[in-house]
């Protein structure tokens, strides 16, 4: 199979997002740099470069303050 | 072989049809058939003949369970199985795992009397490592019995596989986004994704806690409706299942109208064939109700369900990523892919979370004057086997699936048609929260009036 082709943002990514892609692509080769080839990390960047994309979106929403996670979390007590 | 379960339940029940002779039938077409589209992962041939043969006691004894009892069925291979059985998430690194215990779904399918006969083939991690082609499993590409140079979907592979081709009567497989819904659809059978929180997950492959449901996949959708019937309710074990009880209602009131909603521009991602089917299934579904066009409002629905499930799975499989063991993976991509998800913050995972609570009022506003929203089940036929896989978890475009993953909501697919290559097409149908009985109705309805479900591959 043929390793997946990077697709770049159109257009190039504006500034304020690029330079998140450098931060969050630095942070990630530092982690699991050494135990990829050159060719993984380009398409680990095409992910990172699509995750920015996403989180983009999620923020341009703009919600209440009483808006709350939908979490299922209860406090927890053991039973005797 | 593609008997609907409550037709070869009654051939049980009536003692014409032996079930350790109807095991012995499966077990031979997953040992010899299953190869052929690399479906199984494990021929549970012991245990299958141990049940059959209580099966057949409790019968003859007057002792009948209901209508699974005696009845053959697989498993997705992230269900634990005990007695030595693997249990292998699809992955290499895992081939040789084992747990003590079964899944609560394998223990109430096993009080209801169903015989396990396979754990069945699936998509390494259940496709949470980002895979983009078919090729994403130990046991290689499950191959489409419709056309043997296609997918079959996935990431319950297996499952609709060995449902088309005969090799079982019903399956289970589970879905976070996508995996019963496009295994069924793509290779022509039922499958029913329930409410979050319906089914138990106790015991299954967890890869995103507050996406995955496991589900049926059978020949029709009363076959679906059946076994939810066996595998739904209430577990200690698993504090996200609902007290709510499921009672499965099969009755056919002649005089029940349908109102069944599309969602302006659902189509648009589909293909040429697809939309064909689709529009076809609207005519025979004004026979049975009305159906209106409704608008949704503009939110990111992909990007908040994709941010949950990629977050949550980068949490769930932390040990294999940071071990670097995902390099052991099939799937070229699933070896560094979730290198990425660090860059994922937690304020966007959070605000993702309180987004899904915006979706699920805003889906369920939509729901609340309809049975039903229905749209194609998939956008395309199932792809060839050397083929880039589409869609919403990759950054596509899949509405209903989004929403619907993403809000909880329960969905069943049925064919409805077959499309390019010789392939089936889909309809999918999706509810309010709670709403499995009105879906499995409205199927059972279109089914009533099509035959699609009765169409079946050229397996031999």
């Amino acid at each position: 199979m043929a390793e997946p082709e990077p697709e770049p943002i159109e257009p190039a990514a504006p500034e304020p997002a690029r330079s998140e892609i450098e931060a969050l692509f630095a942070l990630v080769r530092r982690r699991y740099g050494d135990r990829l080839t050159a060719e993984q990390l380009a398409a680990v960047r095409v992910g990172i470069e699509g995750i920015v994309e996403t989180s983009r979106a999620l923020r341009a929403v703009r919600l209440r303050n009483s808006d709350e996670p939908v979490q299922p979390f209860a406090p927890f007590r053991a039973e005797p | 072989m593609f008997l609907p379960v409550r037709r070869l339940a009654a051939l049980v029940r009536t003692r014409e049809l032996s079930p350790v002779a109807l095991a012995e039938t499966f077990l031979e077409r997953l040992e010899t058939l299953g190869p052929r589209y690399n479906a199984v992962v494990t021929v549970t041939r012991d245990r299958a003949l141990v049940q059959a043969r209580s099966a057949e006691r409790e019968i003859a004894a007057g002792r009948y369970r209901g209508l699974l009892h005696g009845i053959p069925y697989g498993a997705k291979d992230l269900l634990a199985t005990s007695d030595g059985i693997p249990t292998t998430w699809g992955a290499a690194p895992l081939r040789g795992q084992t747990f003590g215990e079964d899944a609560t779904v394998i223990r109430r399918l096993e009080e209801a009397g169903a015989v396990l006969c396979a754990k069945l083939a699936m998509i390494e991690l259940a496709g949470g490592m980002g895979y983009r082609q078919p090729n994403a499993s130990f046991t290689g590409p499950c191959i489409n019995p419709w056309s043997t140079d296609s997918w079959s979907g996935g990431s319950s592979s297996g499952s609709g596989v060995a449902v088309a081709a005969g090799l079982l009567p019903f399956a289970i497989g589970s879905e976070t986004w996508g995996s019963i819904l496009s295994p069924a659809g793509s290779c022509g059978v039922a499958g029913l994704r329930p409410t979050y929180g319906r089914v138990s997950r106790h015991g299954a492959m967890a890869l995103s806690w507050t996406l995955d449901k496991l589900g049926p996949l059978g020949l029709t959708a009363d076959d679906c409706g059946l076994v939810l019937a066996a595998i739904a309710g209430a577990d200690p074990a698993d504090p996200t299942t609902s007290a709510r009880p499921f009672s499965y209602d099969h009755a056919d009131p002649e005089a029940r109208r349908f109102s069944f909603g599309v969602v302006r521009g659902v189509t648009e991602p589909c293909d040429e064939d697809v939309r064909e089917s689709f529009e076809r299934s609207l005519e025979v579904l004004r026979r049975i109700g009305s159906v209106e066009e409704v608008a949704l409002p503009d939110l990111p629905w992909e990007e908040i369900t994709r941010t949950i499930l990629q977050a949550e799975a980068a949490s769930a499989f932390e040990d294999l990523i940071e071990s670097g063991r995902i390099a052991e993976l099939t799937a070229p991509e699933d070896r560094y892919s979730a290198y990425a998800r660090d860059a994922i913050l937690a304020k966007d995972y959070i605000k993702a979370l309180r987004l899904r609570g915006v979706m699920a009022r805003e889906a369920d506003r939509t729901l609340s004057r309809l049975d039903a929203l229905v749209a194609p089940g998939r956008a395309a036929v199932a792809p060839a086997l050397d083929q880039e896989i589409r869609g919403g978890m990759r950054g596509g475009r899949d509405l209903m699936g989004a929403i619907g993953n993403g809000a909880g909501l329960p969905a069943i697919i049925v064919p409805n048609g077959i499309g390019a290559r010789g392939l089936p097409t889909s309809l999918q149908f999706m509810g309010r929260a709670w709403e499995e009985n009105t879906l499995l109705a409205a199927a059972r309805a279109y089914q009533s009036l099509t035959d699609w479900h009765r169409r079946h591959p050229p397996v031999g």
